[in-house]
């Protein structure tokens, strides 16, 4: 059970607290992105678990077995790089063979694990090549392939999609993915493109400034952000934050902000009860949960288009209101109408996504 | 007018080489001059060339002495290749107290006036009976040497990207291994360019050679300088004998030239 | 993320290479680094220190040494050929370095052309400094014979009048000055090269478009690139010119009269000539000391950034 435990992991770079006390579990067999701005401590946190970086007092459980005291070599772990780490003077077909030595493979296996790799990766007409005669594209596989075939218990990616082109990431993506289930490894995979994080993982673990603010589905981070920073990392474009204040009607609950009131209901409003009278909170929308209307409608507020954003099938809206920039992303058929720059639309929130932040503490006002 | 520029400064650059070019010409004709055509007033330009130079350079003591040369340059080098490598790969990677410090502790050697050192050296093998040996210089040029290895592998080792180690390690290389097979394969052109470097300095060097050697370990330019002999200085046979010692340099030089700007101003300075 | 680990090395987490050395034996570290400062420490710290304690003797070879504390030195400031050695080998530096440095940038911009044949020029103007030094003071010593040298005779050719290389005191040094900007210019011309190799190409267009003149362009857009590598050429050429011994040497011995004699040389006529061991001691230590001067001034130059000592040898 190739289970991964990290107990309060912790590391400096000089003045930084690169990684601030972080525990985690990765299942077996499990794909754990660890998502997040540069400078979050993901990569630190992937190098600790290989053991490159010698944390602070700590300890890593790999299948039950503490190993942060252990050599690199010694862990059983193994790594995509995100420059891949492929050595120049070396045939891809060496490449294969060169972390099957110090583990005293007997040659007959060497050869078939070797085919095995090159049929898995589809690579056996690349096998006498030099690195600098791949594509970016087959250099990753070579780093994948050497990575796997020592048959790890855990495998790390740092980044592995940066380098290529966005087709190419694309399709990357699926066949990573592909791959990781049908191995069942367990998987660490550190990334800043929130896109890729929904569409790899298992277990999403999203971080900042050396913490870890959330960890959980895609789907639960996307619905259920935690936070300001997780609500605001998650999603392309990303959620729109407008401050407002909490005012309590005679029979509903309103959230006024400068340019409109915005009356709430259940179950928004029970997230309210326990908050004081004029609570300072930033009410968080993401732009597809965002309906436009080309006619004013009961409750919907009014803006102004600002700039248009066509996507292939969608439409994304910059609207003004007042000094505020909302953007709203609506499907081209069922918006309904053509919208043009300068013309008076009205917006409406689907409640059911709304949002409500604590000024203050940042956190979600849950539910 | 464009053409006019092109012309000139293709002309400019030939008139630069011949002027390096010509006093290497004019001692390579002199190497086939005979005793007279070399001290002729007015210079003769057209000879008719003899290869007598060439033999009684062979017959002199001149082979015993680029022996001498070669084998304290080649000894000299490989030493130092190898404590070099291993030091300037220990400063890439490895975080040292006082590093910097040392480094540049490291550079200045290769700047020591060797007149600084030719007293001691001299009173010390003197009393170790190792006057005149091949081991002096050996010894001796390793100072220069390995500090000059130091400092240029540095650079080169700092320029293998540390996954790749990271990888190898990973992999289960211990450290020695990891540099045995993954960083010096990586750093070849540059052991090989420090190497040639290294030769080249040992074989030209002189102050040193000169006051620690007489006879028997006497290196190609100690045999040189004495120019000086009854019958005057017999400079056919000093021709000859220059342009068969610069012979090698010139092929190290060619093997050696894309490298030139790194081995010339000793790697990179901070 | 190897920059990181790289970064962190100073003042983070210990990287897998350095703990390494705990988990499979700190045997491996040590190596690295003791073999060579042990033989480096006994090849230069020991003869230094050695050469300090002899320079505080009168110990000529063959009888005792007698303590003479500073006499070596006090007979050495108050000896008329010491600062004549002293004055010849500040001459020397100035005179040729200056020279190198005005040729080297100059030929560094001829030779900054790319034509079919240049690969081929490029060889034959770095080939001087590769040579022996005294392989090359020796052909010169040919070339400049009152007699049948062939400098005199191309100079009668165009109507100057012969001059008394190697005899004459003024023309002597003179002759020694030729001989180090020939071998040393091509190396200043290297580095300058490699300057203009770092010049981004967009500027000179730039430049070119906004119609710069060619003065312009070399101050504002050349000269920057240049710095760095002509400050390193002074450093390497001083230290060198400074410790001269071999051209000097075998172009005129030292002579006439001691006019080209450096240092070095005064050095080596006191151990070799004299056997007076603590003189030339003496004499190295203070070209010791001069050079790590020079060093440290034009080093500071050059990092102005790295603040902190500088040791040259010591």
């Amino acid at each position: 059970m190739a289970r991964l435990e990290l107990e309060q992991l912790d590391c400096w770079y000089g003045k930084t607290h690169a990684v601030d006390h972080i525990d985690l579990v990765v299942e077996d067999g499990e794909l754990c992105v660890l998502l997040g701005p540069s400078g979050c401590g993901k990569t630190s946190t992937l190098r600790m678990i290989a053991g490159f970086v010698q944390p602070a007092a700590c300890e890593i459980y790999l299948d039950g077995q503490p190993i942060s005291h252990l050599y690199p070599g010694d862990r059983n772990i193994a790594m995509v790089f995100q420059s891949y780490a492929l050595y120049p003077h070396k045939t891809v077909r060496e490449h294969f063979i060169f972390p099957l030595i110090p583990a005293k493979i007997p040659k007959h296996e060497i050869e078939q694990r070797v085919n095995e790799t090159a049929d898995f990766l589809d690579m056996h007409d690349l096998l006498d090549r030099y690195p600098s005669e791949l594509s970016s594209g087959q250099q990753q596989r070579v780093a994948i392939g050497r990575a796997l075939i020592r048959r790890p218990q855990l495998f790390l990616l740092d980044e592995p999609l940066n380098n290529l082109d966005e087709h190419l990431r694309v399709e990357m993506r699926a066949n990573l993915r592909k791959m990781q289930q049908d191995l069942r490894i367990t998987t660490v995979y550190v990334t800043h493109d929130q896109v890729e994080a929904q569409a790899l993982g298992d277990k999403i673990v999203v971080m900042d400034m050396g913490h870890i603010r959330q960890v959980g589905s895609p789907q639960e981070i996307y619905l259920h952000p935690s936070d300001l920073f997780v609500a605001g990392f998650i999603g392309t474009p990303p959620m729109n934050f407008i401050n407002c204040r909490l005012e309590r009607g005679e029979s509903q609950v309103v959230l006024r902000n400068t340019h409109f009131s915005l009356p709430i209901q259940a179950p928004l409003a029970a997230r309210t009860e326990s908050l004081a009278e004029g609570k300072e909170l930033i009410l968080g929308v993401r732009p597809e949960h965002i309906r436009v209307k080309s006619q004013p409608e009961e409750g919907a507020i009014p803006t102004e288009v600002y700039v248009l954003e066509p996507q292939s099938n969608e439409l994304i809206l910059d609207l003004k209101l007042g000094d505020l920039m909302i953007k709203a992303r609506d499907d081209k058929r069922e918006l309904g109408f053509r919208p043009e720059v300068g013309q008076r639309v009205w917006i409406e929130f689907l409640q059911d996504y709304v949002h409500l932040f604590d000024r203050e503490t940042e956190q979600r006002l849950g539910g | 007018m464009k053409i006019l520029k092109r012309v000139l400064g293709v002309v400019l650059a030939l008139f630069v080489a011949a002027m390096f070019l010509f006093p290497l010409l004019w001692v390579v004709l002199a190497s086939f001059k005979t005793k007279l055509e070399l001290l002729a007033v007015p210079p003769v330009f057209i000879f008719q060339p003899t290869l007598q130079n060439y033999i009684n350079a062979f017959n002199s003591d001149f082979p015993m002495q680029v022996r001498n040369s070669l084998i304290i340059a080649i000894s000299s080098t490989v030493i130092s290749i190898i404590l070099g490598s291993l030091t300037a790969y220990g400063f890439s990677r490895y975080a040292i107290k006082g590093s910097d410090f040392l480094q540049f502790w490291i550079l200045s050697l290769r700047m020591l006036p060797a007149i600084a050192v030719v007293v001691p050296f001299y009173l010390v093998f003197r009393m170790l009976g190792l006057l005149d040996t091949h081991i002096a210089l050996i010894l001796v040029y390793c100072l220069f040497n390995i500090s000059f290895a130091v400092w240029v592998l540095k650079g080169f080792f700092d320029e293998i990207p540390l996954e790749l180690e990271e990888a190898a390690m990973l992999d289960g290389y211990s450290p020695p291994q990891v540099f045995l097979r993954v960083a010096l394969p990586l750093a070849r052109s540059g052991l090989a360019t420090t190497a040639v470097f290294c030769l080249i300095q040992s074989l030209n060097e002189f102050l040193l050679a000169v006051s620690l050697t007489t006879r028997v370990a006497e290196t190609a330019p100690v045999g040189l300088s004495k120019v000086q002999t009854l019958m005057g200085v017999d400079w056919g046979l000093l021709s000859a004998a220059s342009v068969l010692f610069m012979l090698p340099i010139v092929i190290f030089t060619i093997i050696v030239r894309n490298e030139l700007v790194r081995g010339m101003s000793f790697g990179r300075m901070k | 993320m190897a920059q990181e680990a790289m970064v962190s090395k100073r003042d983070g987490p210990a990287t897998a290479m350095e703990a390494a050395a705990g988990f499979r034996g700190v045997w491996w570290r040590r190596l690295l680094f003791v073999p060579t400062f042990g033989l480096l420490l006994l090849l230069a710290i020991v003869p230094l220190i050695f050469s300090l304690g002899i320079s505080l003797f009168n110990y000529s070879i063959g009888s005792k040494p007698v303590w003479v504390g500073l006499g070596n030195y006090l007979n050495m400031f108050t000896d008329p050929q010491f600062w004549l050695a002293t004055r010849v080998t500040v001459q020397f530096t100035i005179a040729a370095v200056s020279i190198e440095v005005v040729l080297g940038i100059l030929f560094g911009f001829v030779m900054n052309q790319r034509f079919t044949g240049m690969g081929i020029i490029r060889l034959i103007v770095f080939l001087p400094m590769m040579l022996a030094p005294l392989v090359v003071g020796l052909f010169w010593r040919f070339m400049f014979d009152q007699t049948f040298g062939i400098v005199d005779y191309l100079l009668t050719q165009i109507g100057l009048p012969a001059i008394p290389w190697l005899i004459d005191p003024f023309w002597a040094r003179v002759a020694v000055v030729v001989v180090d900007v020939w071998q040393w210019t091509p190396f200043v011309t290297l580095l300058v090269l490699a300057g203009l190799g770092t010049v981004p190409t967009d500027l000179l267009e730039a430049a070119t478009l906004d119609r710069a003149s060619n003065w312009m362009k070399f101050r504002q857009i050349y000269w920057p690139y240049l710095r760095f590598p002509l400050l390193l050429a002074l450093l390497f050429r001083s230290i060198d010119t400074l410790k001269m011994f071999d051209s000097p040497f075998i172009l005129t011995g030292g002579g006439p009269g001691n006019y080209t004699s450096t240092l070095s040389i005064l050095g080596y006529r006191h151990q070799i000539m004299f056997f007076n061991v603590g003189m030339a001691a003496a004499i190295s230590w203070v070209v010791v000391i001069i050079i790590n001067i020079v060093t440290n001034i034009l080093v500071k130059l050059i990092t102005p950034a790295k603040v902190g000592q500088v040791h040259t040898g010591l």
